[in-house]
């Protein structure tokens, strides 16, 4: 009786630190996370950006995006989560970009030097949209690159 | 159409005959002595013993997964994403689905032919004699304990699976090791974790209780009772079990996405 | 306790097969009552729809407990405190003997404490010379002390009302008498009443002091061993009586 109780014992031990190691390495759980504060940034074009897709500084994962919707303007808004001690100034770009040539696309963001700092909702202006790989293609293939001149 | 019909209202019968069941045995169970006891040795039943089993199927599942989709990814020249794809599949779908049906093929068919044959054997009658309410007695500590260990064993089968896709498609295929891992860990969410969690819980709860059902009623359900009641009892136990995991992997899936 | 079983037109059927069509029977405290009759005939279903095990289709099932002050009221069965020792024992495999014996008393709801638990299955392993066999598992045992484990079993809560289901099964003839002793000897050293179902006529009647002859879903005769012999139905009496017969040509 007294052996089945350890190997029992033993054996959920074990279990647990593989729930724990699943749910908060591997799975990145928010739950003892740091504090985040929201940003918004309204694109063109958002094709390929979904929620939880990367947000990066300089190619360091720094936050996700939390949600997408369309404005009244038609423009794409990003609401991207920051951690809380990250300031970044108004006058911070934000790319789009994609990891390869058919990878997953992600928001990469240039921090700027203005010396004024975005507050929790603000939104940042300076934003490029994707390189749209098919209209590039097509303009190199039928010469718009000069028409467009 | 008319046999679809009764099949569709069989099924739902039985479902909820064993949701009742299961409801019944739990809540009577906590009225039983000697509780703490009694779900060590049903985890020791269902945990343990399956233990080993998971550890090989993980592991050469994830094997597998990784010699396959290797050769699948590099036709397209994106064998970077075999961590994204090994790690997605086994923790949201692979792992709490086969490792219910390993669970089941072990431990639920042992439940189901040792009810049956207490049944047979008049010890549940017994029971009931002494005063001992028999379906929380059987099936109370064994609802819980699947509850408790089908979570656990569907974890160490993720992690090993993971190691299985590592072993196969970066050992042995040559994929980046960096690379590989460096997917897993950013292509996982907590939501898909979660996800595989819940489907286990219920899986776990819900076939060790068609398990214990399918034993205890042995004597009525099966065409002969006795000991060939009980053979038909522990394959309904399987066969109904395996059906249930498929068929609610497959709903709970098109709810969490 | 002074108490009065009652049974009146009691039916069971399985299916459409009428096993019990009206079964009139009644139980004295302080007596071993016999249910004898063919094999198949529903003396072991009988047992069963008394118990509880089954339900009845039919008919009514009373008892009726008179008080030492003299005063007469209704209880059921599980208030009254039985034990039912099944045909094959119905013993648990993973436990052992004594484990077996205290389940009743742990998992029931009497609210011992285990060392009142130990003491009481302790002593009655003692009464019932199983000592030497405490620890180990039924599967270890022989029949004649798997029977008196179950035995033990059954007395362990202190019941006022033994059912016997076929006690003496799968035993010699010699085990057989044993059985009866025991239960004749428990009874007066236990205080316990006692309701068998036997095939082994007239072995069980040394004991009994009510005999009922259950037939073709009826009780169709119930009196004292004595009263067999003063039957004038002739095909009753030779029904009672052939089993002398035939245990003497196997012995």
């Amino acid at each position: 009786m007294k052996k089945i109780e350890i190997i029992v014992g033993f054996f959920v031990l074990i279990g647990l630190v593989s729930i724990f190691y699943l749910s908060f390495r591997i799975g990145k759980s928010e739950f003892i996370g740091e504090k985040t504060y929201e940003l918004n940034a309204s694109f063109s074009n958002l094709s390929g950006v979904s929620a939880n897709s990367r947000v990066e500084i300089a190619g360091v994962k720094v936050g996700s995006v939390k949600s997408i919707y369309l404005n009244d303007d038609f423009r794409a808004v990003a609401r991207i989560e920051i951690p809380i001690s990250l300031f970044l100034d108004d006058d911070t770009i934000a790319l789009i970009k994609t990891s390869g040539l058919i990878g997953d696309r992600f928001i990469e963001l240039l921090p700027g030097g203005s010396g004024i700092q975005l507050e929790p909702g603000d939104y940042i202006t300076d934003t490029q949209p994707a390189i749209d790989l098919e209209s590039l293609i097509s303009k190199f293939s039928f010469g718009g690159l000069t028409d467009s001149k | 159409m008319d046999k679809i019909l009764k099949i569709i209202t069989f099924s739902v019968r039985e479902l909820g005959e064993i949701l009742l069941f299961i409801i019944n045995s739990i809540v009577g169970f906590f009225l039983c002595q000697k509780r703490f006891s009694k779900i060590i040795i049903s985890s020791y039943e269902i945990g343990f013993r399956c233990l080993f089993i998971i550890l090989v199927i993980g592991l050469f599942t994830g094997m597998v997964m990784g010699l396959q989709m290797y050769y699948t990814l590099i036709k397209f020249g994106a064998e970077s994403a075999l961590g994204t794809a090994i790690s997605l599949s086994i923790i949201r779908e692979l792992g709490p689905v086969l490792s219910a049906l390993m669970i089941v093929g072990q431990s639920g068919s042992a439940i189901c032919s040792e009810i049956g044959i207490q049944r047979n054997d008049e010890q549940i009658d017994a029971l009931e004699t002494m005063g001992i309410g028999s379906r929380s007695f059987l099936a109370g500590p064994r609802l819980l304990a699947g509850f408790i260990c089908f979570p656990i064993l569907t974890a160490i089968f993720d992690l090993i699976g993971l190691w299985g896709g590592y072993f196969s498609g970066s050992i042995l295929m040559g994929l980046d090791a960096a690379i590989y891992w460096n997917k897993v860990f950013s292509s996982v969410q907590f939501i898909d974790v979660l996800g595989g969690f819940i489907k286990s819980f219920i899986f776990g709860v819900f076939t060790i209780g068609i398990c214990c059902y399918e034993g205890y009623y042995s004597h009525i359900k099966s065409s002969y009772p006795g000991i060939r009641g009980v053979s038909q009892a522990a394959t309904r136990a399987v066969v109904k079990s395996s059906i249930f995991i498929l068929v609610f992997d497959y709903l709970i899936t098109s709810f969490l996405l | 306790m002074k108490f009065c079983l009652n049974i009146k037109s009691l039916k069971k059927n399985f299916g459409c097969n009428s096993v019990l069509s009206n079964v009139d029977l009644e139980i004295q405290s302080d007596k071993v009552t016999v249910i004898i009759g063919k094999s198949g005939a529903g003396k072991s279903v009988l047992l069963k729809l008394i118990a509880g095990i089954l339900n009845a289709d039919g008919g009514k099932i009373s008892i009726t407990q008179v008080s030492d002050a003299g005063q007469s009221s209704e209880i059921n069965l599980k208030d009254l405190g039985f034990s039912y020792m099944f045909q094959n024992n119905a013993l648990f495999d993973s436990l052992t003997a004594f484990d077996n014996i205290a389940l009743p008393l742990i998992e029931g709801n009497y609210n011992f404490k285990s060392s009142q638990v130990r003491l009481k299955v302790d002593a009655l392993l003692e009464q019932l010379d199983l000592l030497s066999s405490k620890n180990k598992f039924p599967g270890e045992l022989s029949g004649g002390m798997k029977k008196r484990v179950a035995f033990a079993r059954a007395l362990v809560t202190e019941p006022n009302i033994v059912l016997f289901d076929e006690p003496t099964t799968g035993l010699d003839p010699e085990k057989k008498f044993t059985v009866f002793e025991m239960i004749n000897q428990y009874k007066e050293q236990f205080g316990f009443s006692a309701l068998l179902v036997s095939h082994d006529i007239p072995e069980v009647y040394e004991i009994v002091d009510s005999i009922a002859w259950l037939d073709e879903g009826k009780i169709k005769f119930q009196g004292s061993k004595d009263e067999i012999d003063r039957i004038a139905d002739q095909s009753v009496k030779n029904y009672l009586k052939t089993g002398r017969f035939n245990s003497k040509v196997r012995l």
